[in-house]
């Protein structure tokens, strides 16, 4: 720089970092607002147990409690398959057991996959045992459900549900790890930007002394 | 609670960094490395003599005196001054990622779910805690089964000295701080200006563990940040040890002294410690003969004194700290650690004869053909990180490697290259030292198949990448430095979004206990506020291949748990099938067994009908308690001059 120069207007920094935000703001508000339009367009329906292929599960004779058609693992590997490919923006259900019964896990695979991939669930409701299950990418798959990993367990899995119509809200409203998203990654891009800008301004101020 | 005691202890490790950093002019980024390396030695001298307390609360007493000594320090040189050498880059990453992780793990408080946490680092971790006292003079379940050093359960002692009881997540986030501090030491060459870089490289670090657990391709949770297995600690260390050697500008006696502490602790983490530290001694020392000889000096002493004197310390602090724990825990427990174990009953020394000479081709078997010929394939074929097999990982380090030398100065190239060669030298060794467990330690089976091959030699590769991401940040003014440490960043984030995605780890939702560590709890629990600390209690757990037996040794401490008789005991003319490991026992033999042992209660975890129907005779009533009500707690007692055992627990415990 030449003496008397003014140093460059560092004001478009915190512009930058601004808007970065609120561009992260809002292409998360897209996202939501087009997963609650996808997920407007499927409504939910509700298959039966006896609509799944049960592996490890048995129906129990007697009554337990005040479950309604109570079941019983007879393996520590329950599964229960759903039998044909559907699409489904998310599954619900209410699963109560006599002992605990931990996470149940929800598996999908998609046509030409060999592996399943393992979902977590979205939400849980200890009060009413409601497990909530969310694809974030709609697309035809094959689930199978895991609701215990143990032999002789008693449990219920009532209010089976695929495709939750959740609150509008919800699809907008971010969890830990979706929060953690947002809040790191303007502030990372900013700063790869800040960088990069840097790096050109030092290549230009070099070939500029070069030319001196 | 305990997350009051982890910020406490947080604060201390502050204070005495400041102290180094301000008074000491120890690069602020490496200090806190160097005081949780200091910690865990003088608790580790404390614990030998005994006074594993006293050690802990003199610990937290120097923090307050340090702290003290801080502000005396910042009125004398002013407030701008010391900040600007105590909140470099290092040093931030350090302070914000521990508080960050802590915070998280206080939220989602993980358990521990990992065999190996469950048979030793958890178990360890938790008895070391509860007793005051290093686990060797402890009578605990768990005697005799528990053998290694003692770093990891130390740092988690340190860490939750002033909670009111043991948390697994406790445990977990005082490993976590001090990877924080590898990282930080990592980032200690940088000065306090280059924020950005800092950014970056701290955005690197963090995710590099990541890099280097498979677990997420098979679709599985991660386990980085939450679990306390050695191979993440190990492997960071082993890079903060090279970093902290590799970012001093000026290689003095305090960097070698700061770089034999981290040895050390690597030598007390696991034996394996042992090659770690011979590869890093190797790398640094060749750094100091080609590049640093003329300037290096060791306080006062200069030339080639000034280097034996820095091998010298490396070798008394790192080399006696092995030994040492072995002649600790010999004296402790009457056994001997150096005595032969492991599938062929050789000493450490034998190993290493027997392996040298049938490498050599001198009387080589064909269990160490196979193995050799095993590994060599496996180099290629086995996933060590998330980039790939060895190989492609080996490429990556070069690649990073070549960065390094293309984008520094002409004339300060060179250390890049000999980086390289010489972590390729302790690869080698790494691979020789696993070569010899394989063939001589593990069983034949287990060794053909080169179980946890992924876990054990990942850990090397992480610890070579960590200290060439450090070759990569010291020259970083020019363009070519910034835009390589901008494109390394990006590519691991972009990898890890894909392969390792957030929604998988620590912070996902649904990172939740497992219903088999609930319900033992849950039994646990019961027994737990029955029993004392006096008493021995049996865990019937039948088809158990003794993970729950650590599950419940774990749960029930300081309640002693008797030893598994087996993992299904069968009456004679019983039929289990193919239960694993099965052990025939009568009624008889068992009461017999248990009178011996001292027994005060039983616990019923796992038992069908069909498989206790020949043990009823031990029980006063016939086990019709179990069978009707579902009660699990029985206590002994004394009837017609012999043990039996009557229902003392509550119905219907699930």
């Amino acid at each position: 720089m030449k003496t008397g120069e003014k140093p460059a207007p560092r004001r478009w920094k915190p512009w930058l970092l601004a808007g970065l935000y609120a561009a992260a703001v809002l292409i998360w508000l897209i996202w939501g607002m087009v997963n609650a339009a996808l997920a407007a367009g499927l409504a939910p329906w509700r298959p039966e147990v006896d609509d799944f292929v049960l592996e490890g599960i048995a129906a129990r004779e007697e009554p337990y409690a005040d479950y309604t058609a109570p079941l019983v693992s007879t393996d520590a590997d329950p599964q229960m398959q759903y039998p044909t490919p559907v699409t489904v923006n998310g599954v619900a259900f209410r699963l109560r057991g006599h002992l605990p019964t931990g996470t149940p896990a929800l598996y999908y695979r998609a046509a030409g996959e060999t592996a399943y991939h393992e979902l977590y669930p979205q939400s849980y409701d200890s009060s009413t045992g409601e497990y909530i299950f969310t694809f974030s990418v709609l697309r035809e798959v094959e689930l199978r459900l895991d609701p215990v990993t143990t032999a002789g367990c008693i449990f219920e899995l009532s209010d089976l549900c695929f495709n939750v119509s959740r609150p509008f809200w919800r699809y907008l409203v971010p969890d830990l790890d979706e929060l953690v998203l947002l809040a790191v990654c303007p502030l990372l891009c900013f700063a790869a930007a800040a960088e990069i800008v840097s790096m050109v301004r030092a290549g230009r101020d070099r070939k500029k002394d070069k030319r001196e | 609670m305990t997350l009051l005691a982890l910020l406490a202890a947080l604060l201390c490790v502050c204070a005495y960094s400041g102290v180094l950093a301000l008074r000491w002019r120890v690069p602020s980024g490496a200090a806190p490395l160097a005081v949780l390396c200091g910690g865990i030695l003088w608790l580790c001298a404390a614990g030998y003599a005994g006074v594993l307390w006293l050690g802990g609360l003199l610990w937290y007493l120097g923090g307050l005196g340090a702290l003290g000594h801080c502000a005396v320090q910042i009125k004398k040189t002013g407030v701008k001054q010391a900040f600007s050498a105590l909140f470099t880059p290092g040093f931030v990453l350090f302070l914000g990622a521990a508080l960050g992780l802590c915070l998280v793990l206080c939220l989602r408080a993980p358990q521990f779910t990992f065999w190996d946490e469950f048979s030793f680092w958890g178990t360890a971790s938790k008895l070391t805690k509860l007793h005051d006292a290093l686990y060797p003079a402890v009578e605990s379940s768990m005697a005799g089964k528990l053998a290694y050093p003692p770093a990891i359960p130390l740092i988690s002692y340190l860490f939750q000295f002033l909670a009111p009881s043991f948390q697994d997540w406790a445990a977990m986030a005082a490993y976590d701080v001090m990877l924080c501090a590898c990282f930080g030491a990592v980032l200690s060459g940088l000065p306090v200006k280059k924020r950005r870089t800092g950014l970056f490289a701290g955005v690197l670090c963090l995710l590099l563990p990541f890099l280097f657990e498979t677990a997420t391709l098979a679709g599985g949770l991660s386990f980085v940040y939450r679990t306390l297995l050695s191979e993440i600690f190990l492997g960071c260390l082993f890079g903060a040890a090279l970093a902290v050697w590799f970012s001093a500008k000026e290689k003095t006696g305090g960097t070698a002294l700061r770089f034999a502490l981290a040895l050390t602790v690597l030598c007390l983490t696991k034996d394996v410690g042992l090659v770690l530290t011979a590869a890093a001694a190797l790398i640094a020392g060749a750094d100091l003969l080609f590049f640093h000889r003329k300037t290096f000096h060791f306080y006062r002493i200069k030339g080639w004194a000034a280097v034996f004197a820095a091998l010298a310390v490396v070798i008394l602090l790192a080399g006696t700290a092995y030994p040492g724990w072995n002649a600790y825990f010999g004296a402790a427990t009457a056994i001997d650690r150096t005595a032969g174990d492991g599938a062929a009953g050789l000493t450490m020394q034998g190993v290493l004869f027997s392996g040298l000479k049938e490498l050599l081709g001198i009387g080589r078997s064909a269990q160490f053909t196979q193995v050799f010929m095993n590994m060599a394939r496996a180099w290629f074929t086995e996933k060590v990180s998330l980039l790939g097999s060895g190989f492609t990982t080996t490429l990556c380090i070069l690649a990073v490697c070549a960065l390094a030398f293309f984008t520094r100065p002409k004339g300060r190239r060179a250390p890049a290259a000999v980086y390289f060669c010489t972590g390729a030298v302790g690869l080698g060794g790494m691979m020789l030292y696993h070569l010899f467990a394989y063939v001589y330690v593990f069983d034949a089976a287990a060794g053909l198949a080169l179980i946890d091959y992924g876990r054990y030699l990942g850990l090397y590769y992480l610890g070579w990448m960590l200290g060439a991401v450090c070759l990569l940040l010291p020259f970083n003014e020019g363009r070519r430095g910034r835009a390589a440490l901008l494109g390394c960043t990006a590519g691991v984030a972009v990898l890890c979004a894909l392969c390792a995605p957030l929604s998988r780890s620590l912070l996902a939702p649904g990172v939740a206990q497992s219903d088999q560590r609930q319900l033992i709890n849950l039994r646990a629990s019961e027994a737990a506020g029955v029993c004392g600390p006096g008493d021995k209690i049996f865990v019937v757990s039948q088809f158990d291949d003794a993970r729950r037996w650590y599950q419940y040794a774990h749960e029930l401490e300081p309640v002693r748990t008797l030893p598994m008789l087996g993992g299904t005991l069968i009456a004679p003319g019983g039929d289990m099938g193919d239960a694993p490991d099965q052990k025939e026992i009568s009624p008889e033999g068992l009461r017999a067994w248990l009178e011996g042992q001292g027994c005060t209660y039983l616990l019923i975890d796992q038992a069908g009908e069909y498989d206790t129907q020949g043990y009823t005779a031990l029980f006063t009533d016939g086990l019709r308690a179990y069978r009707q009500d579902g009660v699990r707690l029985y206590r002994a007692v004394e009837k017609d001059d012999a043990l039996w055992f009557e229902p003392c627990g509550k119905a219907g415990v699930p």
